[in-house]
């Protein structure tokens, strides 16, 4: 399918008649969507959407409101969305439309016509012609919501992706061929016609219907417990989700714990930090203070030292025993009461005795103490603040942690953890139940189709014996075993279509992943990413995004190749238009720009509708040589501009206003950007 | 495998008609199943008639 145009009428946003020609040129394949967020990027998207299959994504809001309020003010009642499209080299139209009240009375509201000789053929079947372009079920990966790629293929309804899939791979023509020649050997096996040779085939008949009932009945019921093992194992998904976030709030309970232990102790730090500076004032302060008088001190003692004041050049014991022996120590005599006794006795008031030379000997020892004191208290000081400065700082950190810690909790209810963890068990159990209940189904089915089988045999031998009959027998023949011959082709071309989209999923990965994914894909058409041990791991949203754009790009590239494939019972391969909203919402620069070096090689027409920051110069100049046409949504508003700031963005030097006041109407309007 | 190739070379003429048709409904009615597993059954009818492509007998 190639996009041709899009026609929209009073659809949401989009008030009054607007249209969006698409490129269809093969190298400049991208058209380009410029649009703020809430002009009506996604509403373009669900107009395909809607269009094509009456639906729209499971986050578009308010999903019935499909009439312009504006419009339907002014008294109109329909809505409609047109898609121009090519596939197979025909042209079509696909139209739904919306009738509100009473007008929906009567009219189809979908229509698919082929254009033919200047004249509209409808189709018969549109949805069944519109699923055979494009499988509804892969529209989700063709009409790609980048906000909302959490939903990964593979996760849910898998069996009808499986049929999907198969269809895109071009199997489809093998497929409904078996499907018919099972229901016409059927057709004939009842047509045997009874003869005396043949009466127990009637008979053999007659069982070979009730095997028949018993299988579709016990195919049905595992159809059923299909289902219902999906939704308990949704269930339990759920409960495991809630059960990961109750068991990361134990964490945090935890991390809770001990980090007010940590508090707790970095509060004591912070108090010895804080008592050893008290303290150190209380002892130290005075080496602080008494710098000066020690220094003073030191000073005049070591300056009286020095002229030999301090202490008295005059012993005391030396004066008196001078005395005593009535002679100097020049030999001059010193009889008591002699002028020269008592000049030498005069001395003695002067004269230092042995208490005052201990009594300095031991204020200098003080002042050396003070002064040594004095040079190692401003390090104790400063370790001490040091320590003070620690402990206040992991306090804050901590203090920061355990606020968090408590936004995070809040609203958690811890008692529900155990309901949970029992519930949970109790599905587990139900889910086990189910599977022994399918194994044992399909115990019955193996046997019923076996005995099923034995007893066609045993019709088509009997049948073989009267010439009357041998015809059907043969018809059957013929139809088994071409059947058969078209089973085994099936299952090659499938098995070498799942290599070659395992290989394309790795190579895109590879060329826009820094990690190394390792990629497994299951029989139906799962796929996850695992590690070395082979253990699925959990994708972030970035990651299943760029897994799911790689899944479809892998499944275009497929359809890509098997276009020029020569093997007439395969069908070219659905070559689907990728309409991409927001593609590079959830991936961070490295990644916007590999993903948009790729985009237009991902598809024969890529259609990329991106608001301003995800349209980033980076981006767009990545694009630019595959641009082959540029539209820009503007938004029109009934209010005065007010205190708003005017909006307009510049293309090929010219500007365009994106959003217009005093407008007619509410709503958005469509602009070419004119080619440069 | 030898003797699923000869299965495929006998058939080779009735599957490629079978094919055919199948895809002459495929696109635009393939809704329309009693018809096209009524010609379906011309077909095989046809070449289980004596002398046919499929007539083993």
């Amino acid at each position: 399918m190639i996009l041709d145009e899009i026609r929209l009428q009073d659809f949401r946003c989009f008030y009054g008649e607007c249209k969006i020609e698409f490129s269809s040129d093969k190298d400049r394949n991208v058209t380009l969507i410029y649009a703020e967020n809430g002009v009506g990027k996604t509403t373009l998207l669900n107009a395909l959407l809607w269009c094509f299959y009456g639906e729209t994504t499971s986050r578009f809001e308010k999903k019935e409101d499909i009439l312009n309020y504006d419009a339907k003010k002014e008294g109109r009642t329909l809505a409609a969305v047109e898609v121009l499209f090519e596939h197979n080299g025909k042209h079509y139209i696909a139209k739904r439309f919306f009738r509100a009240g009473n007008a929906s009375d009567g009219g189809r509201n979908f229509v698919v016509a082929r254009f033919d000789q200047g004249g509209q053929v409808d189709i018969p079947s549109p949805d069944t012609f519109i699923n055979t372009v494009i499988p509804r079920e892969m529209a989700a990966h063709f009409l790609f919501d980048g906000e909302h790629a959490e939903v990964f293929l593979g996760e849910k309804n898998r069996a009808s992706i499986r049929g999907a899939v198969r269809d895109i791979l071009g199997c489809s023509l093998i497929e409904t061929a078996i499907e018919d020649l099972q229901a016409i050997s059927g057709q004939f096996r009842k047509q045997i016609p009874s003869t005396p040779a043949t009466k127990k085939v009637e008979e053999l008949n007659g069982r070979i219907d009730a095997l028949g009932s018993q299988i579709e009945t016990a195919k049905e019921e595992i159809e059923r417990l299909e289902k219902s093992r999906l939704l308990t194992e949704e269930q339990i998904k759920d409960i495991d989700t809630k059960l990961r976030n109750t068991a990361a709030a134990k964490e945090l309970q935890r991390s809770r714990e001990r980090l007010t232990e940590q508090m707790r102790r970095v509060e004591k730090r912070q108090k010895e930090a804080s008592d050893e500076v008290y303290k150190w004032l209380g002892e130290n302060g005075r080496f602080i203070v008494s710098k000066k008088i020690t220094e003073e001190t030191f000073d005049f003692l070591n300056d009286e030292s020095h002229r030999g004041r301090i202490p008295s050049p005059y012993n005391e014991e030396f004066v008196k025993d001078v005395l005593e022996a009535e002679t100097c120590i020049c030999g001059a005599q010193l009889p008591p009461g002699s002028e020269a006794a008592k000049k030498v006795a005069k001395l003695l008031e002067r004269a230092a005795n042995q208490v005052m030379r201990d009594r300095i000997t031991k204020v200098r020892g003080r002042l050396n103490s003070l002064k040594s004191e004095r040079a190692k208290a401003p390090n104790r000081l400063v370790r001490a603040k040091e320590r003070l400065a620690e402990a206040n700082e992991e306090f804050a950190t901590i203090e920061a942690q355990l606020g968090e810690i408590h936004d995070k909790l809040k609203g958690i209810n811890f008692d529900d953890i155990a309901s949970r963890e029992e519930r949970r068990e109790g599905l587990r159990k139900e889910l086990s139940e189910i599977d022994r209940t399918i194994g044992a189904l399909g115990t019955q089915i193996g046997n019923a189709e076996r005995e099923r089988a034995q007893i066609d045999r045993d019709i088509n031998a009997l049948a073989q014996q009267d010439n009357q009959t041998a015809i059907y027998a043969k018809r059957r023949n013929l139809c088994e075993s071409i059947k058969g011959t078209l089973e085994l082709q099936l299952v090659e071309e499938e098995n070498q279509a799942k290599k070659v989209l395992r290989a394309g999923i790795k190579k895109i990965l590879e060329a826009t992943t820094r990690k190394v994914l390792n990629l497994r894909m299951s029989d139906d058409y799962g796929i996850s990413l695992v590690n070395s041990d082979g253990m699925a791991l959990p994708k972030s949203s970035g990651e299943n995004q760029l897994l799911g754009l790689a899944f479809t790009a892998a499944l275009v590239e497929f359809a890509k190749i098997r276009e020029n494939a020569q093997d007439y019972k395969l069908l070219p391969g659905t070559i689907a238009p990728l309409v991409l909203d927001s593609p590079f919402g959830q991936l961070d620069d490295s990644y916007r720009r590999t993903t948009a070096e790729f985009i237009p090689k991902m598809s024969r027409q890529v259609v990329l509708l991106v608001s301003r920051s995800q349209g980033s110069e980076e981006v767009l100049s990545a694009l630019q040589s595959h641009i082959g046409a540029e539209y820009l949504l503007v938004r029109h508003n009934r209010d005065a501009i007010g205190d708003r700031k005017p909006e307009s963005r510049y293309f090929k030097g010219e500007e365009y206003r994106t959003a217009v006041f005093d407008s007619a109407y509410d709503g958005t309007e469509i602009v070419k950007v004119a080619a440069a | 495998m030898q003797e699923d190739n000869d299965v495929l070379g006998m058939h080779e003429p009735i599957i490629k008609e079978i094919i055919e048709l199948e895809r002459s409904y495929f696109f635009e009615k393939r809704n329309v199943k009693t018809e096209r597993q009524r010609k379906l059954r011309e077909v095989i009818e046809r070449h289980t008639n004596t002398g046919g492509a499929g007539d083993d007998s």
